[in-house]
């Protein structure tokens, strides 16, 4: 019994604190501190499956663009190989026409010359004919003998070497 | 009975009963009205805290403030080592605040006792002392006495037997002034003067005290393990 006094009474503060520690850690810390503790890990791993998420879908969404990007450029590519290759095929059907004019157009010319010369053969003979006709009249004589054709020939040739 | 009679009868550390074996163990008066705190208070810990659930009632969040405002403040203050102490730091000032308060449910303050506040001044620095050797090693725990600079070994060892002494006296001295206050005044006047007063000094002050123990103590064990 005394105001200051600190003695073996001293054990009970010990006892007590121990007691209430442990009293306090099974009732109160441990299962509250657990308990925050999975709440922040839940919560992280909330937050963390959202990022990874996202980041897949920001994945996918890169993948789809430089798809649509590789899908434009093929079409792009395609269409320009079919421009090409139409306008390659448009310029050989053009130098086909060109050149079928152009032979077309020889083919003509040497058909006319053809006919020219034929017809200037034809006109030759006959004026030979008729020379020999008019030669046989005025020699009251039938000059129808191969000499004599050879004869006139030669004359028209004569004729048209001067002219 | 004059005042200093009756004031010296109040001031006595009383024995509660005695435990009849070995010769009678005496029980102090401030080890029963622990008891009861403990009691009480562990009863109000299991109600608070039974059925914990991922999204937290009203009375989960009352337990989850308390615990996170203890973890934090050892987080703040000890690092990495907070879960270690946090339990015993809270423990402390749980105790404490309802060994200050207890005047209020008509238990006489545990902390007037003197073997009380020595008690856990020497728990502390046990705590201070045991924690250093244990995450320094032997020779960290050593040089922590030659911080910042050797000539302050002398001093660093004095502090062993200084701090526990200024915790253990600070506490009493405040709950002992007050105690000595409030059976004066309510000696004087016993009706309706002494509400106030005691709001001040017991519940004030009490809470005031409690809070400087637990952070003097967690400042010293932080130092001690960093």
């Amino acid at each position: 019994m005394s105001i200051l006094n600190l003695n073996a009474e001293i054990i009970y503060v010990f006892i007590n604190l121990v007691i209430l520690l442990l009293l306090m850690k099974k009732f109160l810390f441990g299962p509250v501190t657990k308990m925050l503790d999975e709440r922040s890990k839940e919560i992280a791993d909330t937050i963390d499956g959202a990022n990874a998420k996202m980041d897949a879908a920001e994945k996918s969404r890169q993948e789809y663009e430089a798809q649509l990007l590789n899908a434009k450029k093929e079409a792009q590519d395609i269409v320009d190989a079919a421009k090409k290759r139409g306008q390659q095929e448009y310029e050989a059907q053009l130098a086909k026409a060109r050149d079928d004019i152009a032979r077309m157009q020889a083919d003509a010319q040497k058909q006319a010359q053809a006919d020219r010369d034929a017809l200037l053969e034809g006109a030759r003979q006959e004026i030979a004919m008729l020379a020999l006709l008019a030669a046989s009249k005025v020699s009251q004589q039938k000059m129808n003998s191969q000499a004599d054709r050879d004869l006139v020939n030669a004359f028209l040739a004569e004729v048209e070497e001067t002219a | 009975m004059d005042i200093k009679e009756e004031l010296t009868a109040a001031l006595q550390s009383k024995t509660a009963f005695e435990i009849p074996l070995f010769g009678g163990i005496p029980v102090p008066e401030s080890a029963v009205g622990s008891w009861i705190l403990i009691a009480l208070f562990t009863i109000f810990c299991i109600w608070l805290t039974h059925d914990l659930k991922k999204v937290p009632g009203r009375r989960q969040m009352v337990a989850e403030m308390l615990v996170g405002f203890i973890n934090n403040f050892c987080k703040d203050n000890l690092g990495e080592h907070w879960r270690t102490f946090a339990p015993y730091i809270g423990t402390m000032g749980i105790y404490l605040v309802l060994a200050n308060l207890s005047e209020f449910i008509g238990i006489t303050p545990p902390t007037k006792d003197l073997n009380v506040t020595a008690g856990m001044a020497f728990m502390a620095v046990l705590l201070i002392y045991g924690s250093s050797f244990r995450i320094k090693g032997l020779k960290g725990g050593l040089h922590k006495f030659a911080e910042p600079s050797p000539i302050v070994a002398p001093l660093n060892i004095l502090e062993i037997g200084i701090r526990p002494l200024s915790l253990c006296m600070r506490l009493f001295g405040n709950v002992f002034a007050s105690f000595v206050i409030m059976e004066l005044v309510k000696i004087v006047a016993p009706v309706l003067v002494p509400i106030p007063l005691s709001l001040y000094f017991d519940a004030f002050d009490g809470i005031i005290q409690a809070v400087v123990f637990v952070f003097l103590t967690t400042l010293f064990l932080g130092e001690a393990i960093e």
